[in-house]
C-alpha cells in the first residue's frame, strides 16, 4: 500500500462568486521512502495538494489517505495532533521564530512529544548535527545566513521523525549554492534515512535531484518522470 | 493540553518593545486611574461611615433639610433635653450631650494671603465623650474666651501646616486670628479635617446665640425616646436623626459625585485601556503567520490562543498593577476637600484588585483583537500573510 493515496481529489475555491477547481479529480499515489517533486505553473495545484497532505487544508471532495489515515475523518485538533507526529515541513521563507535560538527552534515541535528533557536534547543536536549546525545552536535567526536558516528549518521538520517531509520550494528564497547544499541535505536524507520527501519546486535542476517528478496541470496529473 | 513554554511566551514580549511599552503604558494608566477611583469612593465612604455611631443621635432645627450648618436651635435646648431624656449615656457625672455650632469659614495661616474653606466646630467638653474616636495628638484643649483652637490632622495638612510644627502657630478663621493649642486626630474620619473651638467663642464670632445642633449619646433610650421629647416640646422646634442616618444621608447626597467620579475615571480608564490594548493587538496581528506556523507544526489553535493570551495577560497585568502601585505611592493619603470637611484617598485591597481586575480586562480584549485576524483566516492564507 502506497504511504499517500489521492483518489478522484478536488480542491475548489470560491473567487468572486465562482468556483475555482485547484485540484480536479487528482488520483496520484507515493510510496513510502521515495523522493517526489511536485512541478507545474502557478496556479496548477501544487501548493494546494502540499497543503491537503499537510492536513493544514482540506479537500472539497475525494479520498485522501496519508499512511492508512483518512485526513477528511480528523477535526482540526486531531490533524494538529496527526501532523505533530507524521509531518515535518519546510516552508519557502523559513518561517522560523525570530525571538528563539537555533536550539529552540528545533526543540519546539518535540514540545508535542511525550520525552524526557534528555531525550529531547540528545534529538535536537542529533538534528542540528544532521544539518551541520552544531555549533550554531545558540544563533537567533537574524544571526544566521539565508541558507543556515533553511538548514535549521529542516532540522525542525526532522527532528520529530516524521513519516512524510513536505517542502514548498525549499529552495526558493536562496542563492545557488545555498540551495545545492540543502538539495544535498535532502537526497542524502532520502538514500542515508529512507525519508519520503514530497517537495514543490518551480526549477527543473532541483527537481531533477529528486527520484520521480510529478507534473500538475489545472489541478490534474499531466506527467510522472522518473529520473533515471 | 500541550501548550507553548511560559518563557518562550515571555520572550515573545521582547520583540516590537515600542508597541509593548505603548501597551505597559496604556495598562498602568488605566490601573492607575482605577484604583485611584476606587480609593477615592473608599475614602469618603469611610470618612462618612466611621464619623457615624449607632448609639449617637443628632437634635436639630425642624426645618433645617437635615444641614447641620442651616440648622439653628436655642441654647437652653442641651439643658432641657438632658434633663427631660432618660437613658443618656453618663461619665464621671457627665451626661453625654454636646451642643454644636458648625461652620465653614475662611481659613489660613496668620499673615497668609491665600485662605482654605475650612469646617470649624464650636464645641464643649461633652464633645470628646461623643466623639471618642478623637485624639488628642499633642497640645491641650483650647481654653474659652483666649482665642484658641485645636486642629484636625487633615485641616492641618490642608493649609499646608506640618501637624508635628502646629502647636503655637497663629491662624486666621474668618476673620478672627486664633492660636492653635493642640492638633487631633480622627483618623478616616470628617472630623480629622474639622477646626474645633470652644463653643462660645465661636458664638460670639458669628454673632449668634444659637447652636447647630445636639448630639446625645444614648444609653438604655432610642431614638423614639428623644424623638418623644421633641414631639412633646413643639415650641423649641426641634427635629432629631440617627446620626448613621444622617451620615448615610450625606453619603447619598453625595451618590452623583460617586457615580460622576466613577464613569469619568472608568472612561479615561477605557480610553487607556483601549490604547494599550490596540498596541498589543497590532503588536500581535504581525504575528498572523506565525501563529500559523506554530498550528503547522502541530501545536493545536487554543494553544496558540492560550500563548497569545498569557503573554497580553503578563503584560497587561503587570502594567495595571505598577499603575496601582504607582498610584498609591503618588496618591495615596492625598487630602480631597468636600462640603463636609475632608477625606484622604483610600488605597485598600479593592482599589488594588480593581486595577489588577483592569489589567485582566485589558488582557482579554488585546488577545481577542489579536487573534481575531488570524482565526478568521484559513491556515494557508495565514501561512501566506507578511
Amino acid at each position: 500500500m502506497s504511504l499517500i493515496e489521492c483518489r478522484s481529489l478536488c480542491k475548489d475555491y470560491q473567487r468572486g462568486g465562482e468556483a475555482v477547481h485547484v485540484l480536479d479529480h487528482l488520483d496520484l499515489a507515493i510510496e513510502r521512502g521515495s523522493y517526489t517533486a511536485l512541478m507545474g505553473p502557478s496556479g496548477s495545484g501544487k501548493t494546494t495538494l502540499l497543503n491537503l497532505l499537510a492536513g493544514i487544508d482540506r479537500a472539497t471532495s475525494g479520498h485522501l489517505l496519508v499512511d492508512g489515515t483518512d485526513l477528511a475523518q480528523l477535526d482540526r485538533n486531531q490533524l494538529a495532533l496527526w501532523r505533530s507526529r507524521h509531518v515535518g515541513y519546510v516552508f519557502q521563507l523559513y518561517n522560523l521564530v525570530p525571538v528563539l535560538s537555533a536550539y529552540e527552534n528545533v526543540e519546539l515541535p518535540l514540545l508535542l512529544h511525550d520525552l524526557t528533557t534528555a531525550e529531547r536534547h540528545r534529538r535536537v543536536v542529533e538534528a542540528l548535527e544532521s544539518v551541520d549546525l552544531a555549533t550554531r545552536h545558540g544563533h537567533l535567526p537574524r544571526q544566521l545566513s539565508g541558507g543556515q536558516e533553511q538548514r535549521v528549518a529542516i532540522a525542525r521538520a526532522l527532528v520529530t521523525q516524521p513519516t512524510l517531509l513536505l517542502a514548498d520550494e525549499p529552495t526558493g528564497d536562496l542563492d545557488r549554492t545555498n540551495a545545492d547544499a540543502v538539495m544535498d541535505l535532502f537526497g542524502r536524507l532520502h538514500r542515508e534515512r529512507g525519508q519520503t520527501i514530497v517537495m514543490v519546486t518551480h526549477d527543473e535542476a532541483i527537481a531533477r535531484r529528486a527520484e520521480r517528478t510529478v507534473r500538475l496541470e489545472k489541478g490534474r496529473l499531466a506527467n510522472v518522470e522518473v529520473a533515471r | 493540553m500541550k501548550t507553548l513554554p511560559l518563557e518562550y511566551s515571555l520572550r515573545g514580549l521582547a520583540r516590537g518593545r515600542g508597541r509593548t511599552l505603548l501597551a505597559l503604558l496604556g495598562a498602568l494608566v488605566a490601573g492607575a486611574l482605577m484604583a485611584t477611583a476606587s480609593a477615592f469612593l473608599t475614602g469618603m465612604e469611610q470618612a462618612l461611615g466611621s464619623s457615624a455611631s449607632p448609639s449617637r443621635v443628632i437634635v436639630m432645627g425642624a426645618g433645617s433639610e437635615e444641614s447641620l450648618e442651616r440648622s439653628e436651635i436655642g441654647a437652653r435646648v442641651p439643658g432641657v433635653l438632658s434633663a427631660s431624656v432618660p437613658g443618656i449615656r453618663r461619665t464621671a457625672g457627665m451626661d453625654h450631650v454636646s451642643p454644636e455650632t458648625h461652620v465653614a469659614l475662611p481659613v489660613a495661616p496668620e499673615g497668609s494671603s491665600s485662605a482654605d474653606n475650612g469646617s470649624v466646630r464650636g464645641v464643649t467638653h461633652a464633645a470628646v465623650l461623643v466623639h471618642p474616636e478623637v485624639r488628642l495628638e499633642s497640645g491641650r484643649w483650647p481654653e474659652r474666651g483666649a482665642g484658641e483652637v485645636l486642629a484636625g490632622r487633615s485641616s492641618l495638612r490642608r493649609i499646608g501646616v506640618d501637624p508635628g510644627q502646629a502647636v503655637g502657630m497663629r491662624v486666621v478663621l474668618g476673620e478672627m486670628p486664633v492660636t492653635i493649642v493642640g492638633v487631633m486626630h480622627s483618623p478616616g474620619s470628617t472630623i480629622d479635617g474639622e477646626w474645633w473651638m470652644p463653643i462660645e467663642d465661636l458664638t460670639t464670632l458669628l454673632r449668634r446665640d444659637t447652636v447647630s445642633c445636639v448630639v446625645v449619646d444614648l444609653d438604655g433610650s432610642t431614638l423614639g425616646d428623644v424623638q418623644a421629647f421633641t414631639l412633646s416640646r413643639l415650641d423649641l422646634e426641634l427635629a432629631v436623626l440617627a446620626e448613621r442616618d444622617y451620615y448615610a444621608s450625606l453619603l447619598a447626597f453625595f451618590a452623583p459625585v460617586r457615580v460622576l467620579v466613577a464613569v469619568v475615571a472608568s472612561l479615561m480608564a477605557l480610553a487607556a485601556a483601549l490604547g494599550g490594548a490596540s498596541a498589543l493587538a497590532a503588536a500581535f496581528s504581525e504575528r498572523v503567520r506565525e501563529n500559523a506556523v506554530l498550528e503547522t507544526l502541530g501545536f493545536p489553535r487554543h494553544a496558540v490562543v492560550l500563548d497569545v493570551l498569557l503573554q497580553c495577560t503578563v503584560l497587561a497585568i503587570s502594567g495595571a498593577a505598577a499603575g496601582g502601585v504607582l498610584a498609591r505611592t503618588a496618591f495615596g493619603g492625598m487630602l480631597v476637600e468636600f462640603s463636609m470637611g475632608t477625606f484622604s484617598l483610600q488605597f485598600d485591597a479593592r482599589s488594588m484588585l480593581l486595577a489588577v481586575g483592569t489589567g485582566v480586562a485589558v488582557a482579554l480584549v488585546a488577545a481577542l483583537l489579536s487573534v481575531w485576524r488570524w482565526i478568521g483566516l484559513p491556515t494557508p492564507e495565514a501561512l501566506r500573510t507578511t
